[in-house]
């Protein structure tokens, strides 16, 4: 018998989405009440994926054939699974924790906000359980398309310009770069099928090493959502938007997307031989290794919270290419894990930020003094998902960063490791002045924080994915399982 | 039942008719009636073709004069049937279309559409070369007087410079096919492959054909009558005009070009790399223009363009991929056209500047104007993408370079229809047209439906009309 969750994990938030509509902002208890419910359905589904998968079942729908060799299918895997159970648990979570900040900012257009949330998780299933290069490349550009509304959720100039930014540069890498790089590939091998260990054979890598090394470089940067320099500053332009849909982009569903689809591409369509013998690995290495360091240094100078965010984002996004492009064991599995690992470290900050800005309207970091005293759960949460991001071990960043390690030394590359080292000390420089501000530093004028108060329906979440941190980096087991699977 | 002459009569017939009786009502309710049969019927044939079958089908065929063995016959094969198909769905359109914005003469105007209509099937039904040339000219007629009665304020002119422009170089089309008859044995679309000549010689035929049909499509830079003729034509003779008779070249270039691989091997890439100038200088033609629908015949005109390319590609990825997103083109520039119609029937203005913040206003017709949009943009699963994916499949195979200027001319098409969209729907604050606008009401949105939903089934179903352009036997042999 057909399994059809998969399908059933998209469609889920797509009826989800028709709902919240429907009922629109007369019965906002109701309509999130919706959004709660898809989000645990969701997760269900995807959860219920998981027993089938380690017992290696094979999970495999095929909807329609549109071309020869072009199908509409899914098809669930490790890495897809990995994805999807991150974004989906993360869903509800965030969907508790938009309540309280749009609510407590008397947000306009809700509506729109779950609807077009709703519908970016359905796309960010489509692209985890595409069985090929067309499905999935249906939904990752359906996902920019409906995140569009949340980056530009307010209206206002800087909205408009930064989700401007965000359509131009996303749209148009998928068009110029993906679309070049799917149709080529199709032309070469005939499919866009995902294999393990990549479609193209030996004759092809022989006669068309050329083109393949311009269509490795197509796909990175035609999946821009992984925002590798240079084009990488539609993330941070991306800022604009209302705090939750930040964390959507950082932590849940797109830049995550990005990397995802970058990995599926270097690990299914590629394949690691073939990425080395047609002398790629070491330019994807540097790119990204350039893009740890360099975002890193730039979140270094950035007093804007977010932006600050936006660059370490930027950078820990490269940890999971770099990763990958190893295509040592160590190194894939260090690369993916960093997919979950990253997304609970890094929402927790984006709720901070949120959490901040919702109770004090405050946007700097620098005038953050002594805030940690009023909105104690707030910013310790935050330094648990600092030490996170710095790898400390026992935190779920360590997980990652101890096997991206191990990955570099297995390949033979040293240099590699001394990359993680320097980032993860500038992940120290940047985050921790912002705890030792919070509970430290007195505050600029002693009345500065009377009457702030933490807005419990953002604090609760944020700790929960704090705590997570906690979790993943002492129980670990279950989804290095998932990932093993993959780096096989 | 079914014979492929019916296609043709129906609507020859209610033209008749519609001259015949002069009630205002029955001549409109005649004129639907009449499109919509001939609509039934094109589906009816269309569906009962046997795909395997090479040859044309459901043939009708009647000896004219018997001692030069010429002959009148219209027939369906895998080629000319979904053009036809196109043809009658475009006309009903058109008619319901005309039923609300022409006022005066209606009854003449909706004959002389309906004859549009026959002639224009009657050319992609003809299965010699004797009445694919009559007809090619005949359809002249009825256009032009369609444009220049009922057209804008220089009307006259432009129907003046397309009756010149097409009819002007359709004599290439003559010497061409002259040529054929003389050197091939006969008027039958076989003789091409009879053609015992030079290579120089098949050259210069083919030329001749490529130069008229270049003009009718229209490639730049023989694309001189395209925006005033739309531009100055009622709306549903634009939308007929792009979707249908833009088509006509290309479906003539789809059909010869098979008879001339060898030369398409030797000279193609010129051929594609003028088809692909014209789509990506079209394509900037679009961007800076403000005047709605110039920016839709600029986009019409951009992208027969890459159409053309396809088949100049000599490959069966290209081919196929011209032969899918002709239908596709006919279908989406039909919508955009009537989009373009809506904001202008209250407001009596085109120009993107003054409107904008539509959204909240007009919501139905902003939900199906971005699903056009997303539909021409390529979204993948729907159907422009397809073609798309086929066409820069069969350039890149062609030429790699060439190829990768086509990705860069679908990239600035997203660019002019996202900032279309944005400054009509999005922008804020809307300007003072906007408060004049009217959603899509009525049948009007059964319409929109229908056109929102068939960019979906070819998106997902591009067999429906690809099914029997499969081998690659097509060029080189018989197809």
């Amino acid at each position: 018998m057909t399994n059809y969750l998969p399908i059933f994990s998209i469609l889920v938030s797509v009826l989800a989405a028709i709902l919240i509509v429907l009922i629109g902002d007369k019965r906002p208890n109701l309509r999130e009440a919706v959004s709660v419910i898809a989000g645990i359905l969701k997760f269900s589904f995807v959860s219920m994926l998981i027993p089938p998968f380690l017992q290696g079942e094979e999970i495999a729908i095929k909807i329609a054939t549109i071309l020869p060799g072009i199908e509409l299918a899914f098809k669930v895997d490790g890495l897809g699974l990995l994805f999807a159970f991150g974004a989906s648990f993360l869903w509800i979570i965030t969907t508790f924790y938009s309540i309280g900040y749009m609510r407590g900012l008397n947000e306009h257009a809700q509506t729109r906000y779950f609807a077009c949330f709703a519908l970016s998780l359905s796309s960010a299933m489509g692209i985890a359980f595409a069985a090929n290069l067309f499905t999935m490349f249906i939904f990752y550009e359906a996902l920019t398309v409906v995140t569009y509304p949340l980056v530009a959720h307010h209206e206002d100039k800087e909205g408009i310009e930064g989700g401007r930014q965000y359509i131009v540069y996303l749209l148009g890498t998928a068009k110029i770069f993906l679309f070049a790089a799917i149709v080529i590939t199709y032309i070469i091998t005939g499919t866009l099928d995902f294999r393990k260990g990549g479609i193209f054979n030996e004759q092809i890598i022989e006669s068309h090493k050329l083109i393949l090394q311009i269509l490795l470089v197509l796909y990175i940067y035609g999946f821009n959502k992984s925002a590798v320099m240079p084009l990488h500053s539609w993330l941070p332009a991306a800022m604009v938007a209302p705090t939750p849909v930040s964390a959507l982009l950082h932590a849940v569903a797109v830049v995550k997307a990005g990397v995802f689809t970058v990995s599926r591409v270097l690990l299914y369509v590629f394949g690691g031989d073939t990425v080395i013998k047609i002398g790629m690995q070491d330019i994807v290495l540097f790119l990204t290794a350039f893009t740890i360091i360099t975002g890193s240094l730039i979140a270094m100078r950035r007093d804007d919270f977010k932006a600050r965010l936006a660059f370490s984002t930027v950078a820990n996004l490269s940890y999971i290419i770099i990763g990958v492009a190893m295509f040592s064991a160590a190194g894939i599995i260090g690369g993916l894990i960093h997919i979950s690992m990253h997304a609970f470290s890094k929402i927790t900050m984006f709720f901070v930020a949120g959490s901040v800005y919702v109770s004090t309207h405050v946007k700097k970091i620098s005038e953050l003094d002594g805030i940690g005293k009023v909105m104690p759960i707030t910013m310790f949460s935050f330094f648990l998902a600092t030490l996170s991001m710095i790898g400390i071990p026992i935190f779920a960043g360590f997980i990652s960063k101890y096997n991206l390690a191990l990955g570099a030394l297995e390949i033979g590359r040293p240099e590699l490791v001394l990359v993680f080292v320097v980032s993860s000390f500038l992940n120290a420089a940047y985050f921790l002045p912002i705890s030792y501000r919070a509970f430290f530093r007195s505050p600029s004028y002693p009345t500065r924080w009377v009457g702030t108060k933490e807005n419990y329906f953002c604090a609760i979440p944020l700790l929960i994915t704090a705590l997570f941190t906690i979790v993943w980096g002492l129980y670990p087991d279950f989804l290095l399982e998932i990932v093993r699977r993959v780096a096989q | 039942m079914g014979q492929a002459y019916l296609t043709v009569l129906i609507p020859l017939i209610g033209a008749l008719v519609l001259v015949i009786v002069k009630n205002q009502s029955f001549q409109r309710a005649f004129a639907v009636l009449t499109s919509l049969l001939t609509l039934i019927l094109s589906l009816f044939q269309y569906t009962s073709l046997d795909r395997a079958n090479k040859g044309f089908q459901l043939l009708w065929e009647h000896l004219w004069i018997p001692s030069w063995n010429l002959s009148i016959s219209f027939g369906f094969d895998e080629l000319n049937a979904p053009f036809v198909l196109l043809t009658s769905f475009i006309t009903l359109i058109s008619v319901l279309l005309s039923l609300r914005t022409i006022e005066n003469n209606i009854g003449k105007y909706l004959a002389l559409l309906l004859l549009l209509s026959a002639s224009v099937n009657a050319y992609f039904l003809s299965t010699n070369f004797l009445f694919f040339f009559f007809f090619y000219e005949a359809m002249l007629i009825p256009s032009v007087l369609l444009i220049k009665l009922w057209g804008g304020r220089k009307a006259s002119e432009a129907a003046m410079k397309f009756l010149i422009y097409t009819f002007g170089f359709s004599i290439f089309l003559f010497a061409s096919i002259l040529a054929v008859y003389i050197f091939g044995g006969g008027f039958s679309f076989d003789s091409l492959y009879n053609l015992r000549l030079t290579s120089e010689s098949k050259m210069l035929i083919f030329m001749g054909f490529v130069l008229a049909f270049a003009v009718k499509i229209p490639i730049v830079p023989f694309h001189g009558w395209l925006r005033d003729a739309y531009y100055e034509a009622p709306m549903a003779i634009t939308i007929f005009l792009s979707a249908v008779l833009g088509k006509m070249g290309l479906y003539g270039l789809i059909r010869v070009s098979p008879a001339f691989y060898q030369q398409i091997l030797a000279y193609g890439d010129w051929l594609v790399g003028l088809c692909i100038f014209s789509f990506v200088y079209a394509a900037f033609l679009a961007l800076f223009e403000r005047d709605l629908k110039a920016m839709f015949a600029y986009m019409s005109l951009s992208h027969v363009g890459i159409i053309a390319a396809g088949v100049f590609t000599g490959n069966i990825l290209g081919f196929q991929g011209s032969l899918l997103q002709s239908i596709n083109h006919g279908i989406l520039s039909a919508a955009f056209f009537y989009v373009a119609e809506l904001l202008y029937r209250n407001t009596k203005s085109f120009d993107v500047e003054r409107f904008g913040a539509l959204s909240k206003k007009v919501p139905a017709m902003t939900f199906f104007a971005f699903a056009y949009l997303m539909a021409m943009g390529g979204f993948p699963g729907m159907n422009y993408f397809n073609g798309e994916l086929l066409l820069l499949s069969g350039i890149f195979n062609k030429n790699t370079l060439l190829g990768f200027i086509g990705v860069f001319g679908v990239a600035v098409g997203v660019v002019y229809l996202s900032w279309y969209f944005y400054r009509i729907f999005l922008r804020k604050p809307g300007k003072e047209l906007s408060t004049l606008v009217r959603d899509v009401r009525s049948w009007e949105l059964v319409i929109f439906s229908i056109l929102f939903v068939l960019s979906i089934y070819l998106g997902l179903n591009p067999d429906f009309i690809l099914s029997g352009v499969r081998e690659l036997t097509l060029f080189g042999g018989r197809g």
